[in-house]
């Protein structure tokens, strides 16, 4: 059979069927202790865990009992981020939870092609928290399953809501699944690595919208972060699944946009890090057994056997929330049109950097990129020309991207707008057309601990800035030793939390 | 299964191809130093031949590979001072003795600094990394062998020597110190891109890294050393080691034992498919 994974805002009403029987699942998945496997706090520990933040967030109480140790090396602290593992092992990972939700609604005399709704956020009038997440009571009496206390929204303020200028789909224009580590795109669904449980480079997706979503929903009251906020929590909320069953359907439209947008087939990514020797893909079933899959097993997902209510196979060529003026640029559509493998001559080169680090501190930060002259005159001299020749084939065309890399820091909340080439003395909000991309370093606190897997090393994120240079150029702005970037803060960063960009640099790629 | 390289693995194979190739030679130029004085009419050779000869009774090492060895050269076990002959041999050896051990392991730093430099400077970064490497690598050599001529001339015989600079590593390998230098050792710092500050950072990172390196791997490395007859034996396998333990990623430091099991994992799936 075949599940239907529906839109939660249009299932007919607040306390739908899917919505109501989600609520009885998790409510019965809550009552299990923390120490068996198909209970909710252990899924959420799947994803990752903190024992001072679970504490904290009153979801670790002096009386649990952890898992048994070899329990949690199997199960726990799996989550996989910066990295091609990222949709494969949520893909898995939601799968397994799935089962274990409608297990307990059959169980409770539901209906037995239960499947998870997902949460569009992009869809116009639907960016608000559904409304069944949004209160503490529930038609079952009692306190509503749904309702997390620690999801403080954008502001803080506890309005929880997606705030659509902060989010965007422009990964849907990527033309490859795997990208690359050494400056350009780390392409749709991220670099080629193994068990990468905080990665250092998100891919395209992973970083827009779905870190952003995070950070915003989660947001944080001053004191603690939310719930959503933090990898090492994010699966205690329920409507984490609702958000990453929306990934993963961004993933499958990626898929059916064009012939080209293809999965990896190597046997690298058929095997996943257990072929390589690194920790195995498991999920808890409900029966007790244990689940072990690697990415090449759910890469399809009609051989899975489900599919969404909504599949647009073109999503890219109406994404909803970006303004007007960037939305029509013709550059998008032809890109996809000629979307095709990157090429393997493909050359990528550093342009130019900033002189430090940047700190993150205040509303409005002013920093510079110094560009190489000789570099600067490859890139203008290359960029008119490879635009004009996208139908062409074979030629790898020429592109610049912004690295604001290693970004650490102690909040879990920090996302910012980043822009290129708006002078000092001008107001970025005037010049939309030089947002270079939103950022939101999810899981920025342990990717900035140097005894954890990453080294401390922190995020590293690329945004293309192809256009904005073309245009720059065209405007004779490109043509300078060194252009402005400003970072405007989404949200206030706490001055105490430390945030910095290690190095802001340009890339170029192409022959 | 179709298995054409991901652009990712295209540009870590551009470096990585060189250096091994770099690293297959230094084996076999670490091997000929080893055979060089015993079959040539080389300079030190009457001299090694003849402390060889006085060490034959409980070292029956071969005589070209003592010659390397800390101690070789001193004639009897109570002089720990170093000859100008062994310490020769040691000079002459270490270069490819290094590259043959450690440079695989230096891949990712050399792939991250050549990926984050300036094309124009990517050649005189990278000559600088490597050199401020080797530096700090041949000052911690100097030492692990006056350390290994010590404790040659402190255990008395070769057995007992070799006994408690194992021990040694093993304490060393189980210690949290030694998870700490690993965990720095994955570290690939930002770097500058121009003028002077490109320099220093280069050889700021270099040294940095040799450092961290040298913490991991020098209680390892000692044992070799102290090897007469086996010294390209043991130092094969403890090369294997380092280069197995490289797979890990970094973790808490703690009091534990530590094994390579990543890379035991991707042996045995290769030794057992399907
Ligand atoms: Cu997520």
């Amino acid at each position: 059979m075949t599940y239907t994974r529906p839109n939660v805002w249009e299932l007919g009403g607040e306390w739908a069927e899917p919505i109501l029987w989600y609520a009885r699942g998790v409510a019965a998945m809550r009552e299990r202790p923390l120490s068996e496997p198909t209970s909710w706090r252990f899924y959420a520990g799947i994803h990752g865990f903190d024992r001072q933040l679970w504490r904290q967030l009153g979801y670790l109480g002096a009386s649990d009992r952890l898992p048994s140790d070899a329990l949690r090396r199997r199960f726990w602290a799996q989550c996989q981020h910066g990295s091609w593992n990222f949709l494969p092992w949520h893909r898995g990972y939601l799968l397994a939870f799935e089962q274990v939700v409608r297990a307990e609604i059959v169980r409770l005399g539901g209906p037995a092609d239960w499947a998870l709704p997902y949460w569009d956020y992009f869809k116009p009038g639907q960016n608000a928290l559904p409304p069944a997440f949004a209160r503490p009571d529930w038609p079952d009496g009692g306190t509503n399953p749904l309702f997390v206390p620690a999801r403080y929204g954008p502001a803080g303020d506890g309005k929880v809501f997606v705030p659509l200028n902060n989010v965007n789909l422009r990964a849907m224009n990527e033309r490859a699944f795997t990208g690359v580590s050494n400056g350009a795109s780390p392409g749709f669904g991220g670099v080629d690595t193994g068990f990468s449980h905080s990665g250092r480079i998100p891919g395209a997706l992973e970083s827009q919208p779905h870190n952003m979503v995070h950070v915003l929903v989660g947001g944080d009251n001053g004191v603690l972060p939310g719930v959503m906020t933090v990898p090492d929590t994010a699966g205690l909320d329920p409507v984490f699944w609702l958000h990453h069953a929306n990934i993963d359907r961004l993933w499958e439209s990626w898929n059916r946009a064009t012939p080209s947008h293809r999965n990896p087939t190597g046997a690298r990514w058929a095997a996943g890090p257990a072929g390589r020797g690194q920790r195995a893909f498991a999920m808890p079933k409900p029966d007790g057994s244990t689940w072990t899959f690697t990415p090449g097993e759910v890469t399809d997902l009609v051989t899975l056997g489900y599919t969404y209510t909504d599949l647009p196979s073109a999503i890219a060529a109406a994404p909803p929330a970006e303004p007007r003026e960037r939305l029509a640029r013709p550059e998008i559509a032809a890109r996809l049109e000629g979307a095709r493998p990157v090429p393997e001559d493909t050359h990528v080169e550093l342009v130019g950097t900033s002189p430090g680090p940047v700190p993150i501190q205040g509303s409005d930060i002013r920093s510079h990129v110094r560009l190489d002259a000789g570099m600067r005159r490859k890139v203008t001299a290359r960029l008119a020309p490879a635009l004009r020749a996208v139908g062409s084939p074979a030629a790898a065309p020429e592109q610049v991207f912004l690295n604001l890399e290693n970004i650490r820091g102690q909040s879990d909340r920090a996302a910012f707008d980043v822009y290129v080439g708006v002078p000092d003395d001008q107001d970025p909000a005037a010049f939309p057309d030089r947002l270079a991309g939103s950022i939101a370093p999810f899981g920025l606190r342990k990717a900035s601990a140097p005894d954890q897997e990453h080294a401390g090393q922190g995020l590293t994120f690329v945004l293309e800035i192809t256009q904005i240079v073309d245009q720059l150029h065209l405007d004779s702005s490109f043509d300078v030793d060194t252009l402005p970037v400003r970072i405007v803060p989404i949200g206030p960063v706490a001055p105490e939390a430390d945030v910095s960009v290690g190095r802001i640099s340009i890339f170029r790629s192409g022959r | 299964m179709r298995s054409q390289p991901t652009p990712e693995a295209r540009h870590r194979r551009r470096l990585r191809t060189p250096v091994l190739v770099v690293t297959a030679l230094a084996w076999a130029a670490t091997l000929a130093v080893h055979l060089l004085p015993a079959t040539s009419g080389h300079h030190l050779h009457g001299a090694r031949q003849l402390h060889t000869m006085q060490h034959t009774n409980d070292m029956p090492g071969m005589p070209g590979m003592s010659g390397m060895l800390p101690g070789a050269g001193t004639g009897s076990p109570s002089n720990g001072s170093l000859s100008t002959g062994s310490l020769q041999m040691f000079l002459l050896g270490w270069p490819f003795m290094l590259t043959a051990m450690m440079a695989p392991l230096l891949v990712p730093v050399l792939r991250h600094v050549h990926a984050r430099s300036l094309p124009s400077r990517r050649r005189r970064t990278l000559t600088l990394l490597v050199a401020a490497y080797v530096a700090v690598w041949t000052a911690g050599g100097l030492v692990l062998f006056g350390l290994a001529a010590a404790v040659r001339a402190g255990a008395g015989s070769g057995a007992v020597a070799i006994g408690s600079a194992i021990a040694a590593a093993a304490l060393w390998q189980l210690s949290p110190l030694k998870q700490r230098c690993l965990n720095r050792h994955h570290v690939q710092p930002l770097i500058a891109a121009f003028g002077r500050p490109a320099d220093r950072d280069a050889l700021r990172f270099g040294g940095t890294h040799a450092l961290w390196c040298l913490g991991s791997c020098w209680a390892l490395m000692m044992v070799p050393l102290l090897f007469d007859r086996w010294h390209l034996a043991a130092m094969a396998v403890v090369t294997l080691y380092l280069w197995a333990e490289s797979f890990d990623p970094p973790a808490p430091p703690a009091w534990c034992p530590r094994l390579p099991v990543t890379a035991v994992r991707v042996v045995s799936t290769v030794v057992k498919p399907g």
